[in-house]
Parts: C-alpha cells; sequence; structure tokens
C-alpha cells in the first residue's frame, strides 16, 4: 500500500526574481512549499496567515534554515494576514497585495480546514465551504489582474495554483443534488445537506469545479490556472476529526504519507514545472488526472 | 439533476457532464457576484481574455 512516488524537482528550475504568495505558509505543506521556492531561488515569498506571530515564527523558521542561508540568503519573506473565514479580509488583504506589489508571479492557494461540526463563518456561510472555496474564489478574482499585469512585464504567464484533493470524488452531490433554481452557496449552507464527513471532499469538488471555470476566462499565455492534490500528507489537517476515526487515520497515514518534503513537490511542479497543458486542468501525482 | 456518475475518476469527464457544466457556471456567477458585493472596485473585465 503506497503512493506513487513524486521525483525531486528537476534541476535548474528556477523562479528567480519572481514573487510568490502562500495562502497558509506558516504551517505544515504551506510551510515546506515556501522553503523550497526560496531554494529555487524566488526574490519574495508571502506568508498569507491568520495569525502574524504564528507567521513571523515561519518566517524566521525559513531565514535560519540551512537550505535557505545556503541558497538564497536575501530572500525577502514577508507576512501579512489573510482570515479565509471571513471575505472582508480577504479582499482587505488583496487590496494590501495590489497596493504594496508591483509584480505577482505565483499565487498558490493552500489554506484549507476541515471540521466535523456544522459552523457559520464569519461572513455566515458553512465554514469549510467559506474557507476551502468561497474564500479562495474571491482571492483568486481580486488577484487576475495582478497576475495578468506581471505576466506582460515578464513576457512569460503566471502562476495561479489551486489546492484540490482527491477527496473530492466522495463528494455528496450525488446523494443530495442540487437543486434546478438553488445556489450554490444556498445548498452547501442548507443543514439538511451537511454531511459532516464529506464536507471536505464538497468542499474539495467547488474547488475543482471553480478552477476549470475560472481557466475558461482567463488566457493561459497570461495566466496559468490549475490545481493539484499533494496526495495524503502528514500535516495537522487531521486534528478536527472525531475521536473514533483518528486511529483509523494513524494507521492510514503511517502506511502511506508522504512528508511534506514530498507533498510541497507536487506544488512547485503545478507552479513552475509543469505548463500550459495543465490550464484549466486537476493534478495528481505530478500528472494532469485522467 | 442527477450526479450519479460525477464521481468516477475522471475530472474532465465529470464537469463536461451538464449537471457539472451548470455547477461550474452558478459558482462563476456567485463568486463573481460575492467580489462585487465586498469589493465596490472590482471590475470582472479585467479578469476575462482581452
Amino acid at each position: 500500500m503506497s503512493q506513487p512516488r513524486i521525483a525531486p524537482t528537476p534541476a535548474g528550475t528556477s523562479i528567480a526574481g519572481q514573487t510568490v504568495i502562500i495562502t497558509g505558509g506558516n504551517s505544515g505543506l504551506g510551510l515546506e512549499a515556501a522553503r523550497q521556492y526560496i531554494t529555487l531561488n524566488a526574490s519574495c515569498v508571502i506568508l498569507a496567515c491568520r495569525s502574524i506571530s504564528k507567521g513571523e515564527e515561519a518566517a524566521n523558521y525559513l531565514s535560519s534554515h540551512p537550505t535557505v542561508k545556503s541558497t538564497n540568503p536575501d530572500v525577502n519573506i514577508k507576512v501579512m494576514t489573510l482570515d479565509l473565514d471571513d471575505e472582508t479580509s480577504v479582499v482587505n488583504f488583496a487590496t494590501q497585495v495590489k497596493k504594496e506589489l508591483d509584480s505577482l508571479d505565483i499565487l498558490v492557494l493552500n489554506a484549507g480546514v476541515n471540521f466535523m461540526t456544522y459552523q457559520l463563518s464569519k461572513s455566515g456561510h458553512e465554514r469549510v465551504i467559506q474557507v476551502n472555496y468561497h474564500s479562495n474564489a474571491v482571492l483568486a478574482l481580486e488577484l487576475v489582474p495582478l497576475l495578468k499585469s506581471t505576466a506582460s512585464k515578464r513576457g512569460q504567464p503566471s502562476r495561479l495554483t489551486f489546492i484540490g484533493s482527491g477527496t473530492h470524488k466522495m463528494h455528496t452531490l450525488n446523494k443530495t443534488p442540487l437543486g434546478k433554481e438553488e445556489s450554490v452557496a444556498h445548498h452547501w449552507d442548507n443543514k439538511e445537506k451537511y454531511h459532516s464527513l464529506q464536507r471536505y471532499s464538497d468542499s474539495k469538488l467547488m474547488v475543482t469545479a471553480f478552477t476549470e471555470e475560472l481557466a475558461r476566462h482567463v488566457d493561459p499565455s497570461q495566466v496559468i490556472v490549475n490545481c493539484v492534490c499533494p496526495g495524503m500528507v502528514s500535516t495537522g489537517l487531521d486534528a478536527n476529526l472525531p475521536i473514533w476515526l483518528k486511529p483509523i487515520m494513524w494507521v492510514w497515514h503511517f502506511l502511506i504519507d508522504r512528508t511534506p518534503e514530498v507533498g510541497a513537490r507536487t506544488y512547485v511542479y503545478a507552479t513552475s514545472v509543469v505548463g500550459v497543458e495543465s490550464h484549466g486542468k486537476w493534478l495528481q501525482h505530478n500528472q494532469i488526472a485522467e | 439533476l442527477k450526479y450519479t456518475d460525477i464521481g468516477i475518476n475522471r475530472t474532465d469527464a465529470i464537469f463536461n457532464k451538464p449537471e457539472g457544466k451548470i455547477l461550474m457556471q452558478k459558482a462563476w456567477v456567485e463568486a463573481v457576484d460575492s467580489a462585487k458585493k465586498i469589493d465596490p472596485d472590482f471590475n470582472e473585465q479585467l479578469i476575462e481574455m482581452d
């Protein structure tokens, strides 16, 4: 029982001079991806996270990391506040980015949550759908113009990568379909249609759907939009699972998990290795999913 | 709308189905509306292909 091997990022891959934003960049896969982007020579890496103090801790960890010191000691690591539970925070973050940055080459929408009870976000939607889908969709829409203008300056496409999950195949729309006249937001906010164990899958289905739709609107010569599943990776995402499920997941993780170092390679692949053929596509195991 | 076959292991096939297309189109319209509601300066024309 294992997952397919993920090859190291090809030697010679470089994002020299580029600016990268990673949401949830202060921990887990986001933090490791930040480290990898820095070692690929990014000039500026922005960790977008809820807690500035945790973000600063992460920035200190990165700047003192031996691989950073040996490859890119002058990298500019910034921390900015972003709370995906609140769409006003999303717009405030995007406004700050547009004000402070004159270019943005890579946007990685990594942050996500998993809760097992129905909760409302600060913006009034069911919380898992809010954080994993609604807020990421709004953030992407807000920052596409900056990604486009950067592409025009560089003469190469910028990159927008959503983090999806193969668990989207376990969504609930087959059991509880979207009504003909029903809005997507209304469907997911309806408590009667809430399935706690599958809500994460539902949120990732929406991420995959939005990736494909956004790609129809955006010229891939300006912004390549794709969605990547990092596979099963040892991170803290299971913290909110019910207690009866934790031992099962522990065994599962023990047997097949990728390390964050290997999992984050899939982000780098999606943003900096695979090309325009991935526009609008969902990637798994460093391949366009078929 | 039936999503019976939506869980198969091919993303393209999922969203090439009429139900999937409706889902994506609704998601797009609602996301654009959300952005407009919170950000009065949001201009969807800046996203679309030139």
